[in-house]
């Protein structure tokens, strides 16, 4: 490559970093302005006087540190879930030569390829009938079914090129089966299981279709639900500056993961797509 | 006790029936046993009959057709940028510049953020008051009076399709940019010995190579971009006029608004069947000629 597509190749990837990140740069400037100058016209780039108002307002006249504890909890709760589940699943499959391995396959992967809207009459229409709507617990389980998918599809890859014999001797050491998995499997695939836990952490922080219809309680909202609510929380004039403090708080953990792990969630998104 | 090296355990089997318990209940509680629920409520007809009523009033309704209708053209317009734009990001990003870490992690962020973020974020910046594009634009003269981005419905498309492409390109490239480091150097070396020169290249090496990539990653975009929801409801709410309002938004609306769970029932059933022949069509293509 010369040096002319070199410098062209730069200018491009600067113009799409600047598209990617523009918006989001936007939502703080404007989270850090003042009620009357994110009104005003023209707009200024920069806050004249940076105000901390609009987060004060977001976590002391609403509960939006309620809303980010209550992501927190089902993220870190139904990532466990399907963590143990999932490669538990993913592992016996990997091992299974019958023809039940296609079926199985096919049942762990198809929630993570269907858009999520098909399951929602269902499910809402099976958790009122049991009392399990509007409940944290509820939708923990709804989202540790679907982050299975994409927890079986990382760690499956990973088994299917584990070497047995790894699991042979420690058998033969004397190891129980469950033994060998805990001791021997486990630590080795350790790394992998990182993986997918970050991407079932951000898809369920992210979660909206089912956060939004099975949960109506406000004490029981997740932070993209109660962000959501803002828009409409006042008949006159939509508060942008506090929507812009909710949304900077609401993405900061997500982005704080992508700028910490970047290789590991592209390798991740990108484990089945390699196999071959 | 001793037990032969080779072959299996007797019981291995039974371990790994045993431990694939847990996320067969999980999914049969959460996603089967609903599903199935659900297909029964869809099929029930008065006093416990099987009947296909809330069909024959699925592919009579005027709403639902037409609703169906716009998210198959909202989806083939949005996955056809989304993937030209993914691809544009993947050939800049396989290039070993300095810096590409940074610039992966930039074009990164879009795909991560919460939907329902996104939406209220590029909302803001269309506002027609004093968002800061009609600002923008206004300031410099290219148009007289604000653009309507989300008051008229044929706007309102055009910005829940440039909202979708902005945030989902990066997975398209993502997907793109493994095939891409997958391809060995050599066979661009030897073709550009015997001549080739860079447009030959890409149609003879790069997008064969590509191929089972550009398939998989169009697969997982049409079903996605088939069944859309938090973006639009956030940034629209199906609005104006229904001008957005895609097949999820339609099947909550008559769920949860109409309480009509027996007709939302059936329209999923209906959605789940385009959906499946969507991802069928995709692997049979790739299946057949790759």
């Amino acid at each position: 490559m010369g040096r002319g597509g070199c410098v062209i190749a730069y200018i491009l990837l600067t113009a799409l970093a600047f598209f990617s990140l523009a918006p989001c740069l936007w939502e703080v400037s404007t989270s850090l302005k003042s009620l009357q100058e994110v009104m005003r016209v023209p707009q200024t780039l920069f806050p004249g006087d940076i105000t901390t108002e609009n987060y004060t307002e977001i976590f002391q006249r609403r509960p939006f540190d309620r809303y980010i504890l209550n992501s927190f909890v089902v993220a870190a709760a139904s990532t466990s879930i399907a963590l143990i589940a999932g490669a538990f699943a993913a592992y016996s499959v990997s091992r299974m030569r019958s023809k039940w391995r296609a079926w199985l396959m096919l049942l762990f992967l198809l929630p993570g390829i269907l858009p999520a809207v098909l399951f929602l009459v269902p499910i809402y229409r099976f958790f009122s009938s049991i009392r399990l709507t509007n409940s944290l617990f509820g939708l923990i389980l709804v989202h540790a079914a679907f982050h299975i998918s994409i927890v079986f599809w990382i760690m499956e890859n990973f088994f299917e090129r584990f070497p047995r014999d790894l699991v042979d001797a420690a058998r033969l050491d004397g190891f129980s089966h469950m033994g060998a998995f805990f001791r021997v499997v486990l630590p080795l695939a350790a790394p992998v299981a990182i993986t997918a836990g970050l991407l079932a952490f951000i898809f369920s922080w992210n979660e909206f279709l089912f956060a939004l219809t099975l949960v109506t309680d406000d004490s029981l909202r997740v932070a993209t639900v109660g962000i959501s609510m803002l828009s409409g929380a006042s008949a006159y004039e939509i508060p942008w500056g506090q929507i812009a403090a909710a949304v900077v708080m609401t993405s900061l953990p997500v982005v704080l993961l992508v700028l910490a792990f970047q290789r590991k969630i592209v390798s991740g998104l990108t484990a089945g797509a390699v196999k071959e | 006790m001793i037990r032969s090296h080779t072959g299996s355990y007797p019981s291995d089997t039974a371990f790994h029936i045993a431990i694939l318990i847990p996320a067969i209940l999980l999914c049969a509680f959460t996603l089967i046993y609903p599903a199935l629920l659900a297909l029964h409520t869809s099929l029930a007809g008065p006093g416990g009959t099987v009947s296909l009523n809330y069909y024959s009033r699925v592919v009579t309704d005027k709403l639902f057709l037409a609703s169906l209708t716009r998210t198959i053209i909202f989806a083939a317009i949005a996955v056809f940028l989304e993937f030209v734009l993914g691809f544009a990001m993947a050939l800049l990003m396989v290039m070993p510049l300095r810096g590409r870490s940074f610039f992966r992690t930039s074009l990164l962020v879009p795909w991560v953020l919460p939907p329902a973020v996104i939406g209220l974020a590029w909302r803001w910046i269309f506002y027609e008051d004093y968002g800061i594009v009609n600002d923008l634009i206004l300031r410099m003269g290219i148009a007289e009076s604000p653009i309507p981005f989300l008051r008229q419905p044929h706007w309102a498309f055009a910005t829940v399709v440039f909202t979708d492409m902005w945030k989902t390109a990066p997975f398209v490239a993502i997907i793109l940019l493994a095939g891409l480091s997958v391809i060995p150097q050599e066979l661009y070396e030897a073709a550009a010995i015997d001549g080739a020169g860079r447009v030959r290249r890409f149609s003879l090496i790069t997008l064969p190579m590509l191929t089972p990539y550009i398939l998989t990653a169009l697969l997982f975009r049409s079903v996605h971009t088939l069944g859309i929801f938090d973006l639009v409801w956030v940034l629209t709410g199906g609005g104006p006029s229904s001008s957005t309002e895609m097949l999820s938004l339609y099947i909550t609306k008559q769920t949860f608004r109409f309480l009509n769970v027996g007709y939302g029932a059936a329209l999923s059933v209906t959605m789940f069947v385009i959906t499946i022949a969507v991802a069928v069509i995709f692997s049979f293509l790739s299946r057949r000629r790759f």
